[in-house]
């Protein structure tokens, strides 16, 4: 029995949760609409509630889907989800109409004609496997292993270390994900190495961290949001959780740092549009503010940080006290009481008085602190200076920097815009300096926290491999020092190391040129390249050079039509089983239903290593084996934990593919030993590892180890918080403490042409306002908040809210440059052009647009053949962006905010795009009897002659 | 995606594997789900977004022409360099139709190209494409096959479930609906079928000329000249079936790799694309490779 699917309202639903669904222009285009769910007066068929967890962003809701007759009807938000306590945002609620989409992948296709002419052969997974696999070995055999390489995205429900750990075990060093380097790399990294924390304990609330900000108790008084916008990049987590802080009767204080008037800005105390890309100016001139007024935390910067240790100025390394008859192990500062160098043992000598700023002599040679080293860097920096070149006011700037500095509890939060341009590696340390210097590390109401680690000590665990991104373990068992050497472009930008990944770049370079050696097997797993990576068109006009690609998808995009040689069907989140960590709770996301021959992502490269395997390829073959596959035993640099993670082999099915995630929660827990129990016990409320209280608890740096009888400090090398990052000097040097492999921690890859700064310096970006050239306007982009990174543009709903790319000009400009209100636009930059519709609007500075990545799955088949595909064409920023020098230092990150762009109005709609809700019908879900679930029919290409008879 | 094991991979437990399965999770083997009986040589299909477009579709075999007033040597040009991975066969293809004109010779030849073992292509779809871009001509339909039934070629996938339309020279063939199949994958257009004979056309001739292994080996050796000594160990090395792994050792520790950074794939690559070199289980010089040698020798 088919159930019909009627129109709903997203509006009427998500407002009702309490998210914050606004659109950019703040028009709605929303027209009424029937109830969306079967009558059940009518409709007697039994429902049954699935509790599951969101994929289409990474927030990761607690979700309740209703499922009748195997075909889910429902979603609501589950309110025992810790951090989205129930909401649910027009994204979620869109994972029906992405789960039954018509234009789903369903089979594994083969391309049978020229590329781009879109003619496709379905075959089957075992077909389409093992010719694949024939080429993956055919190309390793002739050209080795890195002529193979894999990308990735963050979205599309996709498991982020899957194609590391294929290439890993097929022996090659290149993944790339458009984000990377260009997304959540730099801060992570960053404050993995000044913080010492764990991979998701930084200053990212978008990536599911601050987590002290889930809590109305927080004693948080004021935040900065510096280009941070948790209201629109996750409505109903982040969003949710910063309503119900400003909620409370102390409301909450906060600064927003973002060219954007956005929602967060409209609730801020101060809100600062400065120029786009000019961020670490604008930090740097609050650490002098703050330096200078002696608002920083003295007593924890002196006790708790490297700031007092002296430097070598030659080689920017901190003396360790050998140098003055001491211990190697300890550091050398200047003590105040005795006025003379002395050693600073861990954690701290009560007998010193270390000093904080200065220089002094060290055997002849003048050794500033780490203090004065960031001082003098951020000299020039003055309110004036900083005001000139961000384009603000100074008096807001100093408001700003004393709602930061003047509360006792405060915090920054710092988003994804910084890591957008090549600043970016210095914008995530300043931001880290700041919090260093102010004390905001593991204390009530700050975003640097290690919740958790008190529970673990005394014997707690989830027990289940966290999350999605390098959820799986990486089998870095299987690198060897010679793919850490290959990595395209990972020498030069050793971040890249952290995350195992190329630089796209670098890649790109490669393939066109072959040196130092030629990609020509591109395995992708995500949604539309052409839509994701910078200066789009570079990619395309290298596609010729590709042998083959292989596109892993959950539905075609325009990378499918112009690239892809073979595809492979996806599932979509609704599909797919995973243990999810939420807080200290465990939730499972559940295989709700399960469409046509869709495949989880993470069995898929399982298959592709078996059949390497079958093939005779050695690394493929050991990543079955579990043994080959371990760690090694890791060591102690300093407080800083060095070694490969744990290793979990391949799966072989389904079962055992989730059973790895599972990993080892029943050893905590008896009562669940697999992931079934975890499903029939705790499915809804999500099992609770460590209560709320064992789990929320502050200052674990300062609390004892009981195996050393000191504090636990930091897992840094010093064991103090290190905003004198002399440990980012040393990985461009070096490599450590990134470079993994199966030799264990390695220091010695070629070093980077550049030296790593250890303080922040700021960048003018390459192309501004002052070059004089035909490009007078600064662009920038961000999340809105109903679309993740290039997904769910193929959802009719979500299209009919926002149907178009929106380009923000401020009035002032539109006069000047004769644009109105709602019209089409042409916007140029140096690299290409796109269209997008105007919204005139004081939101935006004057002098800088915003627009936020698009692309048209409606012209799929638009121009096929080798006209460029009007898809990818028609509305996409990334045909704009910058993709060359200079890149970030040490992240390798390129230009997709702060470069320079025209705009025309122009007639009509260029490439006559969907804009009416009516033009979304075609995907409107499918229904009933044109649902195969599985599939049973007969072949229907049975009766087809083949055109190769003999 | 069900239970799988890859033959020769040593169980955790100590078991040995055999055969590959696909099992779903009730454990139906779904190992060849969606395989056509005629193993794999099924019609082509075609994605959409929305709106049914059968223009631009062209059967196998029925009389690809050339593009109006695009200069056939120019859009030939474009096409090889285009699907670089496919350039050698499109020219050994061109080779072939000087020697043979009856399209199923043809084809058979071109199956036979070492390089048809990894195409994703069937062999008319390269003289589909050669004729499109007017490197070759249709001469003749063979009366005697003409008419021999339906042949499917390609369609769309439609978002908006209408059925495609059949193709202008449909004399008669079915086209299944979509409606009601629970899949976005249009049905196939049938047209007639028929044999061809297919020609050379001028343009295929200079394609055959500019691309004559000769002209490419010295454009390479033009283009890269401070590696021709290295091309030169390479060929040389190559007089005998050589692994990857032995040439990586031929090359290690070369000067001139260092500076820029390139690596001994970068040779054989190029020797291969140029036709200096092929691949049968190992490397080895072509006659084309050793003409070359003797000449940077000399």
């Amino acid at each position: 029995m088919g159930t019909t699917f009627t129109r709903r309202s997203f509006v009427k639903t998500a407002v009702a949760l309490g998210a914050a669904i606004v659109t950019a222009s703040g028009t709605h285009r929303l027209v009424e609409a029937d109830g969306a769910y079967a009558d059940p007066d009518t409709d007697t068929s039994a429902v049954t509630i699935v509790p599951t967890v969101c994929r289409a962003c990474i927030a990761q809701c607690t979700v309740l889907a209703s499922v009748r007759d195997g075909r889910v009807i429902n979603l609501e938000g589950n309110p025992e989800g810790p951090m989205s306590q129930g909401a649910m945002c027009a994204k979620g609620l869109s994972g029906i109409q992405a789960l039954y989409n018509p234009n789903r992948n369903k089979y594994p296709m083969v391309r049978v004609g020229e590329r781009g002419g879109n003619e496709w052969k379905r075959l089957s997974w075992d077909d389409a496997t093992d010719q694949i696999a024939d080429k993956l070995m055919d190309a390793y055999n002739k050209y080795g292993p890195e002529a193979v390489f894999a990308s990735t995205g963050g979205g599309g429900n996709p498991h982020i270390s899957g194609p590391i750990r294929f290439m890993n075990s097929f022996g090659s060093p290149n993944n790339f994900e458009p984000g990377c380097a260009q997304c959540y790399l730099p801060r992570q990294t960053q404050a993995r190495l000044v913080f010492g924390g764990g991979k998701d304990d930084n200053l990212s609330i978008a990536d599911s961290n601050v987590l002290e900000f889930y809590f109305t108790d927080s004693q948080v008084q004021s935040c900065v949001l510096w280009g941070a916008g948790p209201s629109w990049s996750g409505p109903s987590m982040t969003g949710r959780a910063m309503a119900a802080l400003r909620d409370r009767d102390q409301g909450l204080k906060t600064v927003v740092i973002d060219p954007r008037f956005t929602a967060d800005a409209s609730k801020a105390d101060v809100w600062l549009p400065l120029r786009p890309g000019t961020d670490v100016a604008l930090m740097m001139c609050w650490i002098k503010y703050i330096i200078d007024n002696v608002l920083y935390d003295a007593d924890f910067d002196q006790k708790w940080t490297n700031l007092p240790f002296l430097v070598d100025p030659d080689t920017k390394y901190c003396l360790h006290a050998d140098v003055i008859g001491g211990s190697s192990d300890d550091y050398v500062v200047w003590d105040d009481n005795t006025g003379s160098v002395q050693a600073l043992p861990f954690p701290y000598d009560d007998a010193l008085d270390a000093a904080l700023f200065g220089t002094y002599e060290v055997n002849g040679k003048q050794c500033p602190t780490g203090y004065q080293v960031l001082k003098d860097a951020c000299d020039e920096y003055t309110l004036d200076k900083a005001a000139e070149i961000c384009w603000l006011d100074a008096d807001r700037i100093e408001q700003a920097i004393h709602i930061y500095a003047d509360a006792e509890y405060s915090t920054l939060i710092h988003g994804l815009a910084t890591d957008q341009f090549p600043n970016s590696a210095q914008a995530a340390l300043a931001a880290l300096e700041l919090e260093c210097m102010m004390g905001h590390i593991e204390k009530p109401g700050a975003a640097l926290q290690r919740f958790g680690c008190f529970a673990e000590e005394n014997g707690k665990g989830a027990g289940i491999i966290p999350n999605d991104t390098f959820g799986m373990g990486c089998l870095q068992a299987l690198i060897t020092y010679d793919m850490l050497e290959k990595r395209l472009g990972s020498n030069e930008h050793k971040g890249f190391l952290n995350w195992q990944m190329a630089h796209i770049p670098t890649v790109l370079e490669a393939i066109t040129t072959g040196k130092p050696y030629k990609p020509r097997i591109w395995l992708e797993r995500s949604g539309n390249k052409l839509a994701a990576v910078g200066n789009a068109k570079s990619w395309y006009n290298a596609l010729p050079e590709i042998d083959l690609v292989v596109h892993s998808y959950m539905y075609p995009t325009s990378f499918t039509i112009e690239a892809a040689d073979y595809i492979l069907p996806m599932r979509e989140w609704l599909e797919c089983p995973k243990p999810v960590l939420l807080m200290n709770k465990v939730f499972p996301r559940q295989e709700v239903t399960h469409l046509w021959e869709t495949c989880d992502e993470t069995l898929m490269w399982s298959r592709l290593a078996a059949k390497c395997a079958e093939r005779g390829h050695d690394g493929c073959r050991r990543a079955f084996i579990k043994s080959e596959v371990a760690p090694g035993k890791s060591k102690k640099i300093g407080n800083f934990e060095v070694g490969i993670e744990d290793g979990y082999p391949w799966a072989h099915s389904e079962d055992e593919l989730v059973g790895l995630f599972y990993n080892e929660c029943g050893d905590y827990n008896p009562d669940i030993p697999t992931f079934d129990d975890l499903v029939e016990k705790y499915a809804e409320t999500g099992y609770e590892w460590a209560t709320i209280d064992e789990w929320r608890q502050y200052g674990f740096y300062k609390a004892t180890d009981p195996s050393t009888g000191k504090p636990h400090g930091f897992g840094t090398v010093s064991g103090r918080v290190e905003p004198y990052s002399e440990i980012t000097t040393r990985l461009g040097r070096t490599g450590f403490p990134f470079a993994l492999c199966e030799d264990g921690c390695v220091e010695d890859l070629t070093p980077s042409s550049v030296d790593y700064e250890p303080v922040p310096y700021y960048m003018e970006p390459y192309e501004n306002p002052a070059d004089g050239s035909d490009y007078p306007l600064v662009m920038t982009e961000g999340r809105v908040p109903i679309y993740h990174h290039g997904t769910l543009r193929n959802v009719p709903y979500l299209r009919e809210i926002m149907p178009t790319a929106e380009i923000w000009v401020n009035p002032k400009d539109a006069d000047e440059y004769g644009i109105a209100d709602g019209k089409w636009v042409k916007v140029s930059s140096r690299r290409g052009e796109t269209y997008a519709r105007a919204v005139v609007t004081s939101g935006i500075c004057t002098g800088a647009v915003y627009q936020e990545r698009f692309w048209n799955p409606e012209l799929l088949d638009k121009n096929t053949g080798k006209n460029l595909n009007g898809s990818w064409m028609a509305e996409n920023v990334n045909v704009l962006t910058k993709n060359d020098a200079p890149f970030s230092d040490v992240y390798g990150t390129y230009t997709l905010r702060g470069f320079q762009v025209k705009v025309e109005q122009v007639d009509g709609n260029p490439y006559d795009v969907w804009t009416e809700p009516t033009d979304f019908q075609p995907w409107m879900p499918l229904t009933g009897d044109d649902i195969a679930p599985t599939v049973e029919e007969a072949d229907p290409w049975a009766s087809i002659p083949s055109e190769e008879a003999e | 995606m069900g239970d799988m094991k890859a033959p020769g991979v040593e169980q955790a437990k100590g078991e040995m594997t055999v055969a590959v399965q696909v099992k779903d999770r009730t454990g139906r083997d779904i190992s060849n789900e969606g395989v056509s009986e005629d193993g794999g040589d099924s019609a082509p299909v075609s994605i959409t977004a929305g709106a049914v477009d059968a223009t631009g579709l062209v059967a196998d075999g029925e009389g690809a022409s050339a593009i109006e007033g695009v200069d056939p040597f120019a859009a030939t040009q474009e096409l090889m360099s285009h699907e670089k991975a496919h350039a050698e066969v499109f020219y050994q293809t061109l080779l072939i139709c000087r020697a043979r004109s009856d399209e199923r010779e043809i084809a058979k030849a071109i199956r036979a190209l070492p390089q048809m073992l990894h195409s994703t292509r069937t062999a008319k779809s390269y003289l589909r494409l050669l004729g499109k871009s007017g490197a070759l001509r249709v001469v003749s339909l063979n009366p005697d096959t003409a008419g021999d039934g339906p042949v499917a070629t390609s369609a769309r996938i439609q978002t908006d479930m209408s059925p495609a339309p059949a193709a202008p020279s449909d004399p008669g063939g079915e086209v299944p609906s979509t409606k009601g199949r629970g899949e976005s994958i249009a049905s196939p257009v049938t047209t007639a079928r028929g044999s061809c004979a297919w020609a050379l056309t001028e343009a295929g001739e200079r394609i055959i000329e500019l691309y004559a292994p000769a002209n490419r080996l010295g454009e390479l050796l033009a283009r890269e000249p401070r590696y021709t000594s290295l091309f030169a160990k390479v060929l040389e090395f190559c007089h005998e079936q050589r692994t990857r792994v032995e040439i990586d050792r031929l090359l290690g520790g070369e000067p001139a790799m260092r500076d820029p950074k390139i690596y001994a794939s970068f040779f054989t690559e190029h020797l291969e694309r140029a036709d200096g070199l092929m691949w049968e289980n190992g490397w080895k010089t072509t006659k084309y490779g050793e003409e070359c040698l003797r000449g940077i020798d000399g």
